[in-house]
């Protein structure tokens, strides 16, 4: 029981603490939902790491920003009071109640295995252990000599610093107590599923389906049992992706109004923490930012006439604030990029001639179909999502249904991300063979459940089509 | 439309348990169709080059053995002591072993262990930050248990033998 009451204090403490220093890092007048404010904190946990270079001070340094937190709500408190306008975001008690529920029973179930499988315990728990060891995210400069190359030294180190931060609240390592990192990574995604799922505005009878399909898109898909617990990173990069798709969509669909632009900076602050999850986190958010903006263009009118208004109407106060996010989404994989580079760690499966080994590939016979064949099949949700997308693709357009442009973002995404990996495969100096066998499933995860979240906006078009659309962008405009 | 709402609805959910979740009449996983599919269609020339080895799914199922554990871990305590006690030493045993002996800062580790590379990965990795060298000036080293020589045993575990050489 003791043991019990000391796991839920060290949650509700870090939960707690998160979502405060998000709070006071978010330059919004209104008060965050739980899950930006918890996806905020993270990134300032590691933004605290990198400048301090202490976890005990980084620790010490995010507290303070916290209390600055508790002062912000307290005076949006008090501004919600004296102007109407700035009605508080729908972060409610029993979703609150349901979101602490689940990340408690989620961490009981974590503790249950030892940190035990490769990536696991060769690159995420070994580096948080140099972490918690050396009590510095940079290791005092020495990477490359507390660890051994084939540790991938070069991976963003978001998540070994919170398993460091863990063992640093409960003051000793062993083979369970890290892993409770996990659900710290894990509260921005519960949030964001407790608030998705029980969202008050949709037609009530919809919540227990839309309950249903999105805990089952989250936490059921095959392989999440391993992947969500066993401390890899894939099964985290795919939610990341789904959920800073899923956002990207909304603030398209919805960019005038309050919702949409609490998903816009929701959607880049998921982007910014994925990329400090995995190499791979990097590029499927620059693939997620690069067709977000290439949909929105494609929605406007006459985007050349919108792009002028929005900068004609730029003032001084949206610079500061364009150049605080900047900052603060940006910053750290900067710093970690340069900081790799410089303490040498960037050594990867495609150093070398890799023109040659493309051409190499491409032009020896079955190689190129071999390799498809792997992309396409070796995760088993891609292709039968791929063929449920047509269906309800063209079920749509035959119905007129409204499908909107911005739906297609997940699916766009994944096919390029599809393309990406398969050049990755032709570019790879290792054995390909050995390299697909052991990679391109789980890396597969993430563009399968890309597809995965394509369905299930077009299922709930289909179940609960009650929305109202700009007949510009339309598929069943035609 | 109900039924196509309901048919939807369940190809929603077999993709995503395509691995795992058989197709009712046919008796397979959407992943073994497609893959009985591949099988039938592929060219010689692509097949010989391998087979979807590790396929994923399937092998990557956790959940019920996790529950499983947990329920029996509150059952006999064990939760308690994962929550509480320093360095545990699983899944490497030796780990616990040299952690007893906090003097011991670098060791080495004999050849015959070394040649055995995931077994030296996991020790790498397990003891730190007890740093392993290939060879250096330390008394300390693991070896197999045959290979004790003439150095004194500190510890045994099922992985290597800690010893000190003089």
């Amino acid at each position: 029981m003791y043991s019990a009451l000391k796991l839920f204090i060290l949650l509700v403490g870090f939960t707690a603490l998160f979502y405060l220093s998000g709070v006071a890092t978010l330059r919004d007048e209104r008060r965050p939902t739980l899950s930006l404010g918890l996806a905020a904190g993270l990134l300032t946990a590691i933004i605290c790491a990198m400048l301090t270079t202490n976890i005990n001070a980084a620790l010490l340094a995010q507290t303070s920003i916290a209390m600055f937190g508790i002062y912000r709500l307290y005076t949006s408190r008090q501004g919600n009071r004296t102007n109407p306008a700035l009605q508080p975001n729908p972060s409610s008690w029993p979703q609150m109640t349901v979101f602490m529920v689940l990340i408690f029973i989620f961490s009981c179930i974590l503790i249950s295995d030892p940190i035990a499988d490769w990536d696991a315990r060769s690159i995420w728990f070994y580096h948080a252990k140099v972490i918690y060891y050396t009590k510095d995210i940079w290791a005092h400069g020495q990477w490359a000599e507390q660890a051994n190359i084939y540790t991938h030294l070069n991976y963003p180190k978001l998540f070994p610093l919170l398993a460091a931060q863990v063992a640093n609240a409960f003051g000793f390592w062993n083979e369970y107590i890290p892993k409770l990192a996990i659900a710290l990574l894990a509260c921005p995604i519960l949030a964001f599923f407790v608030e998705s799922a029980l969202k008050t505005q949709r037609n009530h009878r919809a919540i227990p389906v839309n309950f249903l399909l999105l805990f089952m898109m989250l936490f059921m898909f095959d392989g999440a049992g391993f992947y969500l617990t066993s401390g890899y990173m894939d099964g985290w990069v795919a939610l990341y992706s789904i959920c800073a798709s899923m956002m990207l969509t909304t603030a398209i669909q919805q960019h005038n109004s309050d919702d949409g632009r609490n998903s816009r900076i929701q959607a880049l602050v998921f982007l910014a923490i994925l990329s400090q999850i995995k190499q791979e986190g990097l590029i499927i958010a620059v693939i997620l930012l690069a067709v977000a903006i290439a949909v929105t263009l494609g929605t406007l009118a006459q985007p050349m006439q919108s792009i002028k208004r929005i900068s004609s109407g730029t003032t001084p106060k949206t610079l500061r604030s364009a150049a605080w996010y900047s900052l603060f989404l940006l910053g750290p994989v900067v710093a970690w990029l340069i900081a790799s580079h410089i303490q040498g760690l960037s050594l990867s499966h495609y150093s070398g001639n890799t023109l040659e080994r493309i051409t190499t590939k491409l032009t020896t016979s079955g190689q190129p179909t071999w390799i498809l064949a792997n992309v396409i099949f070796h995760n088993g949700m891609i292709f039968p999502s791929l063929a449920l997308a047509l269906v309800l693709t063209v079920n749509a357009a035959a119905t007129r249904k409204r499908l909107m442009t911005a739906d297609f973002l997940p699916l766009i995404a994944s096919l390029v991300f599809l393309v990406v990996i398969f050049l990755v495969y032709l570019a790879t100096n290792a054995d390909v063979n050995w390299h697909m066998a052991k990679s391109a499933g789980r890396v597969g995860l993430t563009p399968g459940l890309l597809i995965v979240c394509y369905n299930y906006h077009c299922i709930i078009n289909i179940l609960f089509a009650d929305r109202s659309i700009k007949p510009q962008s339309s598929i069943s405009q035609a | 439309m109900f039924l196509f709402r309901t048919l939807i609805v369940f190809a929603f959910l077999y993709t995503l348990r395509s691995g795992t979740a058989k197709l009712p009449g046919i008796g397979l996983t959407p992943q073994q169709l497609s893959d009985t599919v591949w099988e039938k269609s592929a060219p010689e020339q692509v097949k010989a080059l391998g087979h979807f080895t590790e396929r994923f799914g399937t092998p990557a199922e956790g959940y019920p053995k996790r529950i499983a554990t947990l329920l029996s871990d509150f059952r006999d305590g064990a939760w308690t002591r994962k929550l509480n006690t320093p360095f545990l030493g699983e899944p490497l045993e030796i780990a616990s072993a040299i952690r007893k002996f906090p003097e011991i800062k670098s060791i080495i580790v004999a050849p015959d262990i070394a040649e055995n590379g995931e077994l030296y990965q996991r020790i790498f990795e397990g003891i730190y930050p007890t740093l392993v060298l290939e060879q250096g000036s330390t008394n300390f080293r693991l070896v197999s248990s045959s290979n004790v020589g003439n150095c004194q045993i500190l510890a045994k575990a099922k992985e290597a033998t800690l010893v000190q050489c003089p």
